[in-house]
């Protein structure tokens, strides 16, 4: 199990960037650093709630198709091994550095902030990859971002009505209140652990699998 | 020659496919092909595009078919894949391996899928046996094709499967590796069900003890290669033509024209059918191959 997953982790990243993660996530976790200044700290947190959530799709459509331009699909799958245990392994390692990575500059707080948009957009992403293609994957999440991001800049105030404000994920600007947006936003955070849940259903009784 | 539609072979069938059709889109790749295969070494040759990819995806659980049934050990390779998979060595057409892993890192992942608990002992056999042992510390970006080759067939018959599928092995082999390889399928005879499928029809004379012979999605032929050569005897004739002349004489042959072989100043032309001045031969497996695709 340790072997395996020492290669998981050689396959699915860089030392050196796992290494850099690790680095930042401790000099965080042990407050060696942190986000103190309120003026600074807003608009990194605005930034990241923008930017933050394209990180999970990209970074799945990447491990995907590396998986196709490898051509090491076909053997992978004709193993024995659960193939959504082998998704679910790499998906959490990436999304683990990532977060790592940027938890450095951020308050425990808005952990939510980033963490509920940007997995029910992985969800998406895989969700999509598996059934109709990384690409569609890829778009159908791009999709859903930008949609929210362009709702976000020009109607904000559309963002406080009823049932729709819980699909847009970009609510920072939005008139609903601190306890709406948090409740929103752990909403997103189950609907992107369903999607992957379900996404890895999915992979577990995909029949066709393609190469290049 | 045989026309039957149906084709069993006597020993008990370890794969079987009934009916086997496969579309994509309006494309038909396999048209209900009826097959057996038993412990042996079995060779599926056909040219490009013949369906032999879609038939090892097929048995190897990566694609369901259309219609039609496909079983291996009389598991059935849409509903029942997981037992499939748990006896099964396979080599796809384009075979790769993780760039960052050694050779060695790369056996050790693959065991670790196939669920093989001390693989060691048996992953310094097999890179022994395909001649790895020097390279297996070198990242796998840093191997040639024959080396990578080899790699994978070496994954393949990780945990000793029962049924081994090797897609166009030979491919990217130097003609060493080549034979190399076909003495290996060889030395497999009778332990296990190996299906090679490949366009070489050397390979299939080699290594093979029956074959199919698949074009444009049916099977065109199921015997051994015994049988598809005696299928065409005294069909086949061959005439010697002057270089000079060769190319107005293959151009008035056409579809007829087998296989040519230089012989000093002529070449020796082999044709399907009587031909004036022509001597009937013993046609080889190839002539055979090539005398079945054109009748």
């Amino acid at each position: 199990m340790i072997q395996k997953f020492l290669l998981e982790l050689k396959i699915t990243a860089p030392w050196g960037a796992l290494g850099v993660a690790v680095f930042l996530g401790i000099l965080r976790l042990t407050e060696a650093i942190s986000p103190t200044d309120p003026e600074v700290w807003s608009g990194w947190v605005s930034f990241l709630e923008i930017a933050f959530p394209l990180l999970p799709p990209l970074l799945l459509f990447t491990l995907l198709e590396r998986e196709k331009s490898w051509r090491t699909l076909e053997t992978l799958v004709t193993t024995p091994y659960r193939k959504a245990w082998i998704f679910l392994e790499r998906y959490l390692i990436v999304m683990l550095a990532v977060f790592l990575g940027v938890v450095a500059g951020v308050r425990p707080q808005e952990y939510l902030v980033l963490m509920g948009s940007g997995l029910a957009l992985g969800g998406m992403a895989l969700v999509g990859s598996l059934v109709f293609g990384e690409e569609i994957g890829l778009a159908l999440s791009l999709g859903w971002w930008g949609f929210s991001l362009a709702l976000a800049v020009a109607k904000p105030d559309l963002l406080g009505a009823g049932t729709a404000s819980w699909f847009f994920l970009i609510l920072s600007r939005s008139p609903l209140l601190p306890a709406e947006v948090a409740l929103r936003r752990w909403g997103h955070l189950g609907m992107g652990l369903a999607l992957l849940l379900f996404a890895l259903g999915i992979a577990e009784r995909k029949r066709t699998w393609h190469s290049r | 020659m045989k026309t039957i539609s149906k084709f069993f072979c006597k020993e008990e069938a370890m794969i079987k496919t009934e009916a086997l059709t496969k579309h994509y889109g309006n494309v038909q790749a396999l048209k209900e092909v009826d097959l057996e295969i038993g412990t042996e070494v079995f060779g599926l040759l056909g040219p490009n595009g013949a369906g032999k990819t879609t038939f090892i995806r097929i048995i190897a659980t990566l694609l369901p078919p259309t219609s039609g049934r496909a079983t291996v050990f009389d598991y059935d390779v849409v509903h029942q894949r997981i037992p499939i998979r748990k006896m099964l060595g396979y080599l796809p057409q384009e075979f790769g391996a993780y760039p960052k892993l050694t050779g060695r890192e790369y056996l050790e992942y693959i065991a670790c899928l196939k669920g093989i608990r001390r693989p060691k002992e048996q992953i310094d056999a097999l890179l022994s046996q395909f001649g790895l042992t020097q390279v297996a510390r070198r990242r796998v970006t840093s191997y040639s094709g024959g080396m990578l080759r080899r790699l994978g067939i070496a994954q393949a018959l990780l945990g000793n499967p029962k049924v081994l599928l090797v897609d166009e092995p030979t491919g990217g082999l130097d003609p060493e590796e080549r034979v190399r390889f076909r003495e290996f399928l060889m030395g497999l005879r009778g332990e296990r069900v190996v299906v090679l499928s490949t366009h070489l029809v050397e390979d299939v004379a080699m290594a093979c003890d029956r074959l199919a012979v698949l074009h444009q999605g049916r099977i065109k032929f199921y015997g051994t290669p015994k049988d598809l050569i005696q299928a065409f005897q005294g069909k086949v004739y061959e005439i010697e033509v002057p270089e000079t002349e060769v190319k107005e004489k293959l151009a008035a042959l056409g579809e007829r024209v087998l296989t040519t072989q230089r012989r000093d100043a002529n070449r020796a032309v082999r044709v399907l059918g009587k031909l004036e001045g022509a001597s009937p031969v013993t046609p080889s497996l190839e002539d055979a191959y090539l005398a079945l695709l054109r009748s």
